[in-house]
């Protein structure tokens, strides 16, 4: 298998540097919606011209899907943001046909819970990679989250996303098409999981079957009266299992 | 300060604007609309440039601003980050009071930049111009269709920009004619038409967003509103509170005799009108 994942990095990157720039942006009163389509229209403005997903905004108590049922719950709303609430902003850019999904956590100003859940979720990314290369299984990389998070005194979101996924692979996609979506996913996103027999694409409690690829691994917590996530590129090759992130000044191809 | 045109690069194109008046003052940003360039406010930046911070941004794709190859970077949501961009640049730590003015064009920008300021913008001054949702839902007011008649020809595939291209001063003596604004009251520049050809890519960009505009109910501004409207204006059938109120409750309206160039044709009766807005309490 070969992918240039030169490609993935700068999409990642491109993604990140929107999140950030909105995330900057945003203010007392704003909604989930407005932020959302800030985000959309900041990608787009860098040359996006199609998504996986479209942009996602959680504030406060939905940043840890609290409360949330159906999958139309998790559309941006009208929820206003309010001073020292944590936000979330995710989104999926295809850039030049390279996939990424990023998540981006923050908040409007000091938010002292949110500090001590970046901590832990700080350790969990450095505890990762090695997991994907140990032999253990997806399933049992899948429960090792979910434990460790409940251990923290925590409750486990990533349990709320479709198929309850920690994350699932991404692929080079189409950019064609770019307005055939359905609640916020490009027609790609389907495409290219199912197209690739979509179980072995996602980490679900029940993967099976090797780990090697590009992953977007996306744990994601709940406290109180709010959430905090990271969703990054994970490659797992030859070389071993590595945050994609930590290879910005090289030169990539797998 | 002296006055100067600046250009920095936002969001990878260059962008310019117009930057005058006391440093130490509130910061005034004066955005212009179709076909013009900021001089059209002329008259507003010699007369509050000694107690104000005056910014005037070139509209994308007008002068020095460079054009953009996507339509969707001329809507209100992409013109609003970029505003967003310059605000940060001239007041980096946010702790000047900030007052929008927009006219025509730059009314639906400047609407779009008020949702996103919140209660950082102090107040709000609207000149013969409309949000993108008040135009939209005047769909059943046939005194604005009316007066509406040129947006077909703004959204037909290339002709706005290739007759804007060819004979972008005439564009713009066009339109003041049609406007009604007299030879002595226009804005004195060596090239009127450097706001014509690509700046007209604004329609269409906007006619993108309208779905959205009819079918959203935008939250209300929070900072206070003044509209001032020339009751001759051949573009735009006068406001109403109603449609107005939705996406501001503090507003007010003042209509005087004008038309659609009402901040040229009577400057000093707009002059006063902000003046007084400016300095009231609660808006200072």
């Amino acid at each position: 298998m070969k992918k240039d994942l030169q490609g993935f990095l700068e999409s990642q990157s491109l993604a990140e540097k929107g999140a950030r720039e909105v995330a900057g942006m945003v203010r007392e009163g704003w909604t989930e919606i407005q932020a959302a389509k800030l985000l959309s229209t900041c990608l787009k403005d860098y040359g996006v011209k199609s998504f996986f997903h479209d942009a996602f905004a959680w504030f406060g108590e939905r940043s840890g899907f609290i409360g949330m049922k159906t999958y139309g719950d998790f559309m941006p709303s009208k929820r206003v943001l309010r001073p020292g609430e944590v936000f979330i902003l995710d989104i999926a850019p295809i850039f030049h046909g390279f996939v990424s999904d990023i998540g981006y956590t923050t908040s409007l100003g000091p938010n002292e819970e949110l500090e001590k859940a970046k901590k832990f979720l700080a350790r969990i990314k450095k505890d990762l990679p090695p997991l994907f290369v140990s032999g253990k299984s997806g399933a049992a990389i899948w429960k090792w989250v979910d434990s460790e998070i409940q251990e923290a005194g925590f409750t486990n979101a990533y349990k709320k996303y479709p198929f309850s996924v920690l994350g699932h692979r991404i692929h080079q996609a189409s950019e064609k098409g770019s307005h055939l979506q359905v609640m916020r996913f490009g027609w790609q996103s389907l495409w290219t999981l199912v197209s690739r027999g979509l179980f072995p694409q996602l980490l679900t409690k029940r993967h099976e079957g090797e780990l090697s690829g590009v992953w977007a691994i996306e744990p994601h917590l709940a406290g109180k009266d709010f959430g905090a996530k990271f969703e990054e590129i994970l490659v797992v090759d030859k070389a071993g299992a590595y945050w994609l992130s930590e290879k910005k000044g090289e030169v990539l191809n797998a | 300060m002296k006055e100067t045109v600046r250009t920095r690069r936002i969001r990878n194109l260059k962008t310019a604007w117009i930057e005058a008046g006391s440093e130490e003052g509130p910061i005034l940003l004066f955005l212009h609309g179709y076909p013009d360039l900021p001089e059209i406010w002329r008259n507003q930046i010699e007369h509050f440039k000694n107690r104000f911070h005056i910014i005037a941004p070139y509209t994308r794709g007008a002068g020095p601003s460079e054009p953009a190859s996507d339509i969707s970077r001329y809507g209100q949501n992409s013109v609003a980050l970029d505003l967003m961009h310059i605000l940060k640049s001239v007041n980096p730590e946010s702790k000047k009071r900030v007052y929008c003015i927009g006219h025509d064009l730059g009314a639906v920008q400047a609407w779009a930049l008020a949702a996103l300021l919140g209660k950082e913008l102090s107040g709000l001054v609207i000149i013969n111009g409309l949000s993108l949702t008040q135009m939209a839902r005047r769909w059943n007011r046939p005194e604005q269709w009316a007066r509406s008649w040129y947006i077909p020809i703004m959204l037909l595939p290339k002709v706005p920009e290739l007759v804007g291209k060819l004979l972008p001063n005439d564009i713009t003596a066009l339109a003041y004619r049609l406007g009604g604004l007299k030879k002595d009251f226009r804005p004195q520049v060596k090239s009127p038409g450097q706001g014509v050809a690509n700046p007209s890519k604004q329609y269409k960009a906007l006619a993108q967003s309208l779905p959205e505009a009819l079918t959203s109910s935008p939250s209300p501004i929070p900072c206070p509103l003044l509209v001032i409207f020339g009751n001759e204006d051949s573009f735009l059938a006068n406001p109403t509170l109603d449609e107005i109120e939705p996406e501001c409750p503090k507003a007010t309206i003042r209509i005087l005799k004008g038309n659609h160039w009402v901040h040229r044709e009577n400057p000093d009766e707009v002059n006063r009108l902000m003046d007084q807005f400016f300095t009231e309490p609660g808006n200072s």
